[in-house]
């Protein structure tokens, strides 16, 4: 009878094993899921500005190579309220100096010119913009110079 | 155990992805919030995917792409000798034969690089699932052999991670699909990624995937078709202009953006305008590219790389001993497979639509972390929950279906709503269950059907009859109704809820999707007539309290307009419009009861609270008893 009845039990234990398992998973992965969606919940309403951003981005440099040609007075100012704006939704320029060294974090390098030393900017041809907190929305793209 | 990831180490992109709660989840990069990361590498600084991407230029000699090509093969071997023509970096004759890289004097294996690689995506992984990965399930092109299969493996070792199986990519994406479930199939996947083209074909059989044959074209992919079309814009603007935008870095690359772009936006739109205002200058005048591309000439332009697909394609399936027309479902596999004109090549190749709805550049690695899934003990049949296929309703007054849990509502779940009487002194109600996505009952499948009596006789409106629609795991459901005064329930239980037959729930979807507008405006009728009956009731009741307190003028006003409603309401052609006006004149005319009876600020006493008096009626229960007992 004993005997009869261990298999049993080994297998209804075996079966309790995974069950247990399985539901300490499903409970682990609820709960990760909680904390992530907790998590994205704080930067969702930076990730929804950051779409629109990135297609107005290219518009505003737009505007500004315009500026360069027509020097106009309410095309300058047009240009400085629209970086307002970006600035009030906590963005700011990447604006790399000639010399600076180049930082591939926040610079992406289009192209290599001879210069006098090592890594260093020796244009921006296209501004970058980040959140203040760091997070980059648009890498600067840059020349770099190297010996 | 923890999860098991499924990783797709691409030669351009890699893409991570496991299993969470019996679902594929794809895990986007910390860094960038995609998807997918760059198969690139500096290894001297150690920075890996888009990073690494964006100093390539400026640091060629030490930054590794494509190291895939290179995986597990000999120096001496063709494959290796071509990518040396075609990369910046330095390939050396390593260890054994092997090729490997020389970085600063340096040696790396492919193996160490493509770890790399492997170590940033198991760290992502572990940022979104919050807890360490210590295995994958790595997948490898069928035509890999035993040596660059064992590298891959190595380089999951190198990254610290336990390989539990490699898998073939064609057989991840045929997992993803969820092929493996069939009896027996022929399969072909057809994989356009960035820079490769592979054609594989599959046989399926009790749960068993077998690659039959394999083929392809290690150099032709999405990067090919970028180029073609950017040489297509720079040689109009020159036959326009008289400038090469090729000489101008900026302007150049503003040209790569925008054709990438394009080619995105004409999948889905027939034309696209490139607008790149001041992208250079000519005897210091600023010169504006304006071009319209239509689908039409995209298509034109790339339809030789498309027809070279189809070279090996035909290989692939002489090699299976197959016909096109043997294939029984056809896999698109690289986001080049998004191009219409590829999607319609190879529809019209097999002769069949080929399936698509997996987004093509992570199906490899959902089949992956399917497989992770499978293999870590969490994809079991027991697990997989179900979901109801189709609305379970409620119905109420004038024959409406009242959702009570709404189809795809993964079980178990539950519901509970209060309802209450549609006449004076009602004392039992029937309870209607049914399942369909109509709005109106009777177009919908009749479940069971209850009754709940010994309700004590009250006005309309005030019993509190709780409805609990409780569905089990195993799809089981059980309806409960509960008078709240006396507390007295009753209850149905109904199985085969969630068992109908795929052609079953799909007639049915078809159909309301069919039905659509006309049920619409059906049960917006209905719910206009529902509204006017019980704004009668209301106004016949709040006449019979007002007595003589109110002017015979205004009552007779009301009187008539009563009459009206019910005139309006009662007529089986009635607009839902006409209903509406009808009874908001009645509406009107009957708070100058109100205002004279109770002030201003108080409602005519008979009106109900705003739930009920929205299903309100006794105007159809004379003659449709049974679906005017339960209301909302």
């Amino acid at each position: 009878m004993a005997k009869k009845t261990k298999p049993v039990g080994d297998k209804v234990h075996e079966e309790l094993e995974t069950v247990k398992g399985m539901l300490a998973r499903a409970l682990a992965d609820y709960d990760n899921l909680s904390k992530r969606i907790e998590r994205e919940r704080q930067d969702l309403s930076k990730i929804a500005s950051v779409g629109l951003v990135v297609r107005l981005l290219p518009v505003l440099d737009n505007l500004e190579s315009a500026q360069v040609h027509l020097k106009d007075q309410g095309l300058a100012i047009t240009v400085g309220e629209f970086k307002k704006v970006l600035d009030e939704e906590g963005l700011t320029e990447i604006k790399p100096k000639v010399g600076d060294e180049f930082n591939e974090e926040i610079m992406e390098a289009i192209e290599v010119v001879k210069g006098v030393s090592d890594n260093k900017i020796a244009e921006t041809v296209l501004t970058g913009w980040k959140f203040t907190d760091g997070m980059v929305v648009r890498h600067a793209k840059v020349k770099v110079s190297n010996k | 155990m923890g999860k098991i990831i499924g990783i797709d180490l691409g030669t351009t992109n890699s893409c991570v992805a496991v299993m969470e709660a019996g679902r594929p989840l794809v895990i986007s990069a910390v860094d960038t919030g995609r998807n997918t990361t760059p198969s690139v590498v500096e290894p001297v600084k150690n920075l890996v995917g888009d990073v690494g991407k964006r100093q390539m230029i400026l640091n060629s000699k030490n930054t590794v792409y494509s190291a895939k090509r290179l995986m597990g093969r000999r120096f001496s071997d063709k494959e290796v000798k071509r990518t040396i023509e075609m990369v910046p970096y330095k390939i050396v004759d390593g260890k054994n034969g092997m090729a490997d890289i020389e970085i600063e004097g340096k040696n790396y294996t492919p193996q160490e690089i493509a770890a790399r690689v492997l170590m940033k995506l198991k760290k992502d992984a572990e940022a979104h699932i919050g807890e360490k990965v210590e295995a994958a399930v790595i997948t490898v092109p069928a035509y890999f052999d035993d040596a660059q299969r064992q590298a891959t493996k190595q380089a999951g070792e190198i990254a610290g991670l336990k390989v539990e199986r490699i898998i073939n990519e064609p057989t991840a994406a045929a997992l993803a699909y969820g092929m493996d479930k069939k009896k027996a199939e022929k399969i072909a996947v057809y994989d356009l990624g960035g820079g490769t083209f592979d054609i594989s074909v599959l046989e399926i059989g009790d749960g068993v995937i077998e690659v039959k044959a394999t083929n392809g074209d290690t150099h032709l992919g999405g990067d090919d078709f970028d180029a073609v079309i950017v040489d297509y814009i720079v040689s109009e603007f020159k036959k326009e202009n008289g400038v090469d935008l090729k000489a101008d870095t900026q302007a150049y690359q503003r040209v790569r953006d925008a054709a990438e772009k394009a080619k995105i936006e004409l999948s889905a739109a027939n034309e696209v305008e490139l607008n790149q205002p001041y992208i250079t200058q000519k005897d210091g005048q600023p010169m504006h590219l304006t071009m319209k591309l239509t689908r039409a000439k995209m298509e034109g332009l790339v339809e030789e790389l498309i027809q070279k697909t189809i070279k090996p394609v035909e290989s692939c399936l002489k090699d299976a001993k197959l016909d096109a027309h043997d294939i029984d479902e056809v896999i698109m596999v690289g986001g080049m497979t998004r191009m219409p004109k590829v999607v319609e090549t190879v529809k019209n190749f097999f002769g069949k639509d080929p399936n698509q709805s997996v987004n093509p550049d992570e199906v490899v690695a959902v089949g992956a972390a399917i497989q992770g899934g499978v293999l870590g003990g969490e994809v079991k049949d027991i697990l997989l929950l179900d979901v109801t296929p189709l609305t379970l309703a409620i119905e109420t007054l004038g024959g409406v279906a009242t959702p009570m849990i709404p189809r795809n509502t993964t079980v178990p779940t539950s519901k509970t709503e209060v309802f209450s009487t549609a006449s004076d002194n009602q004392t039992q109600v029937q309870i209607v269950v049914t399942q369909g996505e109509r709005p109106m009952s009777a177009d919908n499948k009749v479940l069971g059907t209850f009754t709940l009596d010994g309700i004590p006789p009250a006005p309309r409106g005030v019993p509190q009859v709780e409805v609990i629609f409780d569905m089990d795991a195993s799809g089981i459901l059980t309806v409960t109704a509960k008078d709240k005064a006396t507390g007295k329930t009753t209850n149905i239980k109904i199985t085969g809820a969630v068992g109908l037959s795929d052609e079953e729930v799909k007639r049915m979807q078809e159909e309301a999707e069919k039905h659509k507008e006309e049920d619409e405006k059906k049960a917006d009728t209905i719910k206009a007539k529902n509204n006017a009956d019980a704004l009668v009731a209301t106004a016949e009741k709040a006449l019979k309290d007002a007595g003589d307190k109110v002017d015979a003028k205004v009552k007779e006003q009301v009187e008539e307009k009563v009459k009206k409603v019910k005139e309006v309401a009662g007529k089986d052609d009635s607009s839902t419009d006409d209903i509406e006006a009808a009874t908001k004149d009645l509406s009107d005319t009957l708070s100058q009861i109100g205002q004279v009876m109770y002030g201003k600020q108080d409602q005519p006493k008979g009106e109900e609270p705003k739930e009920e008096k929205k299903e309100d009626s006794d105007k159809k229960k004379d003659e449709k008893v049974e679906e005017g007992e339960v209301v909302e």
